[in-house]
């Protein structure tokens, strides 16, 4: 492939003639059109090369709840302080460092004197175990289908008796179909992202668009993938017809990776859980199974959350609504005045998935 | 963030390999890779797990389409790699895979509903019905 047809991710002729074509569908469809991606990278692609620019009037695109670590519940955050204050050492995925719990955040309890670890990825956690095998090493897991496959191959494969995890693993389905229901908010089709979906397959979607009678469109990162994701429902909402459809073939089969799947599902099972500002979701939540509750944290130590009240700005704190899709981060209060990515009050603000982090970065509506 | 970052398996030692991320060499696991996986096959990491294997076919294109959307984004990369102190050199591939055979473009892809972008912006077909049976 020459380097041409590389550039065509990234062509403004294309990417005009996208938006041309746009335009067109939105004047044929003549009503407001709300469409609903749940992917931080697919967020970082709209506000970093200012695609909202580019929509027509009345063509919404709104982040939902896709990013992990602004949808892990602050309780959780709460037994990862409490067991490294019992004297654990806590490792967990660079994210979710800083984000704050009830009281505190994990960076806060190292401030404290606690031994938490950035790790980047599942297997350097387990070599930390290995490296102290006279103290206990818990793994705060945090994630969707990509990094709980990973963390589920790890209990299967016997690590160091010395190592547990902590789950605070999503399941992303059930939270679509949620906020799909939610009265207050109107989506009319979902992307999806490719990358989750190269771990789960998007035939996972098919109950879903067969029981919400709304499109799914699996999209890629680059500009032009997500334009053209955006055109590909916009052609459903216009035929009035439900539809699933892969546009992001070089990663995406509709089985998924059925080794990872497999393996997940023999570590995890779901189970009902809050999602941090938006609801409690049945299905949502993945905790390990009874085989593997030796290596189970929650089974290993006394983890009751931290007691007392959250920071009062959290009361204000409009996070719960923006992954819902009911707002955007410049309807916040808080937004770039007390909350700040060096000084977050919202987990929205921390991840470099966090709306409202990229929103900072980039902007969300450039004014060009 | 949650995108996959393309390596190159240089060694491989049981579940582990070492993988070579433009120039940075890093230890992914191949626990769930979901396809044999040999020493100088592509994969697609995530969080130290290689979570597919890329096709032969596809290799060039991933990687030069990863090596645009990561231009300027390298910090974000490394950190996707575990590897926040080393630095990234793109265009640097192996012969082999320059000298590869053309590869099956983006229009491999599963059967289309209506007014296909990809093959042309137009709207070709003036009574689109959406494939829903997929």
């Amino acid at each position: 492939m020459s380097s041409d047809q590389t550039l065509q991710f990234r062509n403004p002729d294309q990417a005009d003639q996208l938006a041309e074509r746009l335009e067109t569908l939105m004047a044929d469809i003549d009503e407001p059109v709300t469409l609903m991606h749940v992917c931080g990278s697919h967020e970082q692609a709209i506000a970093k090369f200012g695609l909202r620019s580019l929509l027509p009037d009345g063509l919404s695109v709104r982040m939902g709840p896709g990013c992990p670590v602004c949808v892990t519940n602050m309780p959780e955050v709460d037994e990862a302080v409490a067991v490294a204050e019992q004297g654990a050492i806590v490792a967990t995925y660079g994210d979710m460092f800083r984000v704050p719990g009830t009281q505190k955040s994990l960076a806060d309890a190292r401030a404290d004197g606690a031994d938490v670890e950035v790790v980047y990825s599942a297997s350097e956690a387990v070599e930390l175990a290995a490296e102290h095998p006279d103290r206990e090493v818990v793994f705060f897991a945090t994630g969707f289908e990509t990094t709980a496959a990973p963390t589920a191959a790890i209990l299967a494969n016997d690590p160091p008796e010395n190592f547990s995890v902590l789950s605070a693993h999503k399941y992303v389905p059930p939270a679509m179909e949620v906020v799909a229901e939610m009265p207050d908010v109107d989506i009319d089709g979902f992307l999806a992202a490719g990358h989750a979906a190269t771990i789960t397959g998007y035939g996972l979607f098919e109950p879903f668009v067969e029981e919400f009678e709304l499109p799914i469109v699996v999209g890629g990162f680059e500009p032009i993938d997500v334009l053209l994701g955006v055109e590909r429902l916009l052609e459903y909402i216009k035929a009035d017809v439900a539809g699933l459809e892969n546009a992001y073939p070089r990663c995406v089969s509709k089985e998924g990776n059925e080794q990872a799947l497999e393996t997940m599902w023999s570590v995890f099972e779901t189970t009902s859980g809050e999602w941090r500002g938006i609801a409690e979701i049945p299905g949502a939540n993945l905790v390990i199974r009874d085989e593997y509750a030796a290596y189970d944290t929650r089974e290993r130590f006394d983890v009751e959350p931290a007691s007392g009240g959250p920071d009062p700005l959290t009361e204000q704190c409009i996070c719960g609504d923006i992954m819902a899709g009911k707002a955007d981060p410049d309807e916040c209060e808080l937004f770039d005045e007390e909350c700040t990515p060096g000084n977050p009050v919202g987990a929205c603000m921390v991840s470099s998935e966090g709306t409202c982090k990229i929103w900072h970065e980039y902007g969300g509506h450039p004014d060009f | 963030m949650c995108l996959g970052i393309p390596g190159e398996i240089l060694e491989i030692d049981g579940q582990t390999a070492r993988a070579e991320f433009w120039n940075v060499e890093k230890a992914v696991r191949l626990d769930i890779v979901g396809d044999d996986v040999e020493e100088g096959d592509y994969v697609l990491n995530h969080a130290g797990f290689a979570i597919r294997k890329i096709p032969d076919d596809e290799v060039e294109e991933t990687m030069e389409l990863y090596e645009s959307l990561l231009s300027g984004d390298e910090e974000d990369a490394l950190e996707e790699i575990g590897a926040t102190d080393a630095t990234l050199e793109f265009g640097d591939r192996p012969a082999a895979v320059e000298e590869g055979d053309t590869p099956v473009a983006s229009t491999n892809r599963m059967p289309r509903g209506p007014g296909d972008a990809r093959t042309g912006t137009e709207d070709s077909d003036p009574d689109p019905r959406p494939e829903t049976d997929e």
